[in-house]
């Protein structure tokens, strides 16, 4: 008898919680944040950076490695799926800081120096693999140094004459 | 022409022409001032313009003709003309007598007068070219002044746009000069441009002043190529951007090969200090221009496709200098299918001056390196004053078991050195037969800079090195930017090309080890001793046009195939060329 009550009571209380749910809450993103991370990962690289300020949640969520691998993984030719890449990639630093230091800056610098300024130009701006790991591991090899200021990658930071 | 036209009173070629405003605007009389002029603060009377103009033709002909004093910055002028008291400038008929008087005293190479353009000269520019028969040159001229076209000769004309955009652009720096070197002259409105000498002119000057000097020293005709030498560094100063910087190197290695200064003195000849500083020049050069990463990437490659398939492999650099090359190839065999390979890499440095072990360092990083991406790695160092000191049995795999090593040698801009001693080249043409490599990636630069002639050797850098600085000023952005925390690593670039010219132009024999060759050179040097061309593939041509296309400036830096071997120029200019050889099949 008294388990019956307890559980209609316990039904009564999740109905008047839900009421209370549908009526105040929704469906929260936040609690999901597997979803998140998949919509985090059609991002483009400013978007993204944007996102991880919002909140503390998301900023853990947009510091995942696997997020800026897919974003990555758009914007490159090659093999980059596959699990040999992301071994090395995470050795020389992981896909945030590929993206940060290689990736990112070599993309504006081609849409910028194509005509337009088409932010969806940038969709389809492409880099080898080889390329960007190659300068990615050049900068890799002047930090190892302890180099205050390793400027090999440098040239892809410098002010663009866009006369 | 002059003569033809008293009205509009047109000046020499080397002026810019606002008196051919007049008939246009004021009805030329007595006592009229012409209007345009009077408003910069110049009174000189219409009906004088003819003579006034031809009297400037005549002073900057002196000034031009005449052998320097001295060196000193033009802002020491009134020293210049002791004897002169100068009343009135305004009054340009007179202060022109006065400075011509001066002639018989010879008068240092001063830039002529400014002649600030006036405001209204594009809008009077249909009435001009309608009015009178001018010359094209004259045109060109007085129509937008502040664009200026090519210099004549070929090589300069990048430099001298850029150049001349850069002295107008930089219209304080401009200025100063102008403002200073005629002081009792006072532009009414210092917010216009001055422009000091018509940039077209001194460059073709300068031009010529060098090749007359580089004649001069041909001929042994030492004294006539001091006094070149010292009018060169004055009409370089009237030049901008790169162009006065190449004329300051090339001055500079001629007088030093005229006072036989060599090897040259300064803190870069310091024995002691001589090889860090070609290394940490080195550094910068490959931090700004993309040449060196160019001949890396591209020599990459081609080392990657030849060691296809092998399990072991062996590289041998002919200049480790820091073993920037490197990661990338590691980096790529990482990833290669089938994963890396184990690889042995042997690093050929000169001998430090102060015993300190840089190959050992290099070696080092380029292991830790190797060991961050899992890649099995053996380094071996190798100290040798040239590269003829190499014998095979230095390269040969001491471990000797199972699979044999798959070599390949690399040399980047190396090569060139060895011409300076008979016999050397040869010895390691015949070390590398014995070595047996799979691939020999070489990358030199291309042009000729060892022809028996100086002259010709001396023209032949001039464009190269012309060429080289511009596209260093290209890729740096428009001299109208702030100094960008770049500015430092354009410097020690162009003094490691200026280190370069130094010693093309003042060192002789023995010394002089920069003794570039045309590809076409070297092909026929690598057949003759019994070497393939390997054709370098489309991967790399993609690589290298993406790198460059990352590079600021990167419309200017062409890549080209030749034959199977890539060269990367500027606009028209070939200036580096990567090829690869094997050794021809018995």
């Amino acid at each position: 008898m008294g388990a019956e009550q307890e559980q209609e009571q316990l039904e009564k209380e999740k109905e008047q919680d839900e009421d209370e749910d549908t009526m105040d809450r929704g469906y929260n993103l936040n609690d999901n944040v597997d979803i998140l991370a998949e919509i985090m990962a059609r991002l483009d690289g400013r978007s993204l950076a944007v996102a991880a300020c919002v909140c503390r949640l998301w900023s853990t969520v947009c510091k995942q490695d696997r997020v800026w691998e897919a974003l990555c993984d758009r914007h490159v030719i090659g093999g980059a799926g596959d699990p040999g890449t992301r071994s090395v990639v995470a050795a020389l630093g992981g896909y945030r800081r590929l993206y940060r230091l290689c990736l990112g800056p070599a993309l504006d610098r081609l849409t910028c120096s194509g005509e337009t300024t088409d932010s969806d130009k940038q969709g389809w701006a492409h880099l080898s693999l080889s390329l960007s790991l190659s300068l990615f591991s050049i900068d890799c090899y002047e930090r190892l140094e302890g180099k205050q200021r390793p400027a090999s990658l440098l040239f892809l930071c410098k002010p663009v004459n866009v006369a | 022409m002059k003569r033809e036209y008293p009205d509009s009173g047109t000046s020499s070629s080397g002026e810019v022409a606002p008196k051919g405003k007049l008939p246009a605007s004021a009805p030329p009389s007595e006592e009229d001032v012409d209007e345009l002029l009077a408003a910069l603060g110049y009174k000189v009377r219409s009906s004088d313009m003819a003579d006034v103009a031809q009297k400037l033709e005549q002073l900057e002909m002196a000034m031009g003709m005449g052998t320097a004093a001295s060196t000193a910055p033009v802002s020491d002028d009134m020293a210049f003309f002791p004897e002169t008291v100068h009343y009135n400038p305004s009054d340009l008929s007179t202060w022109l007598d006065s400075m011509l008087s001066e002639l018989n005293t010879p008068p240092p190479p001063l830039p002529p007068p400014p002649m600030p353009p006036p405001p209204s000269v594009p809008s009077f520019a249909p009435a001009e070219s309608s009015s009178v028969n001018f010359d094209p040159n004259l045109i060109s001229q007085s129509d937008p002044s502040r664009e200026r076209k090519r210099m004549r000769t070929g090589s300069g004309s990048g430099s001298c746009s850029s150049s001349s955009s850069s002295s107008l652009g930089r219209g304080g720096a401009g200025t100063t000069i102008g403002s200073e070197s005629i002081e009792p002259a006072p532009v009414a409105t210092p917010a216009l441009p001055v422009v000091v000498v018509d940039p077209q002119e001194a460059g073709v000057r300068l031009v010529h002043a060098l090749m007359a000097c580089a004649e001069a020293v041909q001929q042994d005709n030492l004294k006539a190529a001091d006094a070149l030498v010292k009018q060169i560094s004055l009409l370089s100063s009237s030049q901008g951007g790169a162009m006065r910087k190449v004329a300051t190197y090339f001055s500079e290695a001629l007088a030093r090969r005229i006072y036989r200064l060599r090897p040259p003195v300064g803190p870069i000849s310091d024995p002691s200090t001589f090889d860090s500083f070609a290394d940490l020049l080195h550094m910068h050069f490959y931090e700004t221009c993309p040449y060196l990463k160019f001949a890396h990437f591209t020599a990459n490659q081609a080392i990657l496709e030849a060691f296809a398939g092998c399990k072991r492999v062996h590289v041998v650099d002919f200049g480790i200098k820091q073993g920037m090359q490197w990661p990338a190839l590691l980096q790529a065999l990482a990833l290669r299918p089938g994963g890396p390979p184990s690889f042995r890499l042997t690093g050929v440095g000169p001998p430090q001056p102060d015993n300190s072990d840089a190959l050992q360092q290099v070696g080092l990083k380029l292991a830790q390196f190797a060991h961050t991406i899992r890649v099995d790695f053996k380094y071996r160092g190798l100290v040798a004053n040239s590269l003829a000191d190499i014998e095979p049995y230095m390269l040969e795999d001491e471990s000797g078991d199972g699979e044999p090593e798959a070599v390949a040698i690399n040399s980047v801009c190396e090569l060139h050195g060895l011409l300076a001693r008979p016999g050397e080249l040869d010895k390691v043409y015949h070390t590398v037969q014995k070595v047996k490599p799979k691939i020999f990636t070489v990358v030199e630069q291309e042009a000729n800079h060892n022809s028996g002639s100086f002259l010709d050797r001396f023209t032949e850098a001039l464009h190269y090195y012309s060429t080289m600085f511009d596209s260093l000023e290209g890729s740096n952005g428009s001299p109208t930017e702030p100094p960008s925390p770049g500015q430092p690593d354009q410097v020690m670039s162009e003094l490691y090309l200026g280190r370069q010219i130094f010693n093309i132009v003042a060192c002789e024999g023995p010394d002089r080890t920069e003794r570039h060759e045309t590809l076409a050179q070297w092909r026929r040097r690598f057949s003759q001793a019994g070497f393939d061309p390997v054709h370098l593939g489309s991967n790399a041509y993609k690589q290298a046009s993406t790198l460059l296309a990352l590079f600021a400036g990167g419309d200017g830096y062409r890549v080209e195939e030749k034959d199977g071997c890539l060269t990367l120029g500027w606009h028209t200019r070939s200036l580096i060329a990567t090829s690869a050889w094997r050794v021809m099949a018995a």
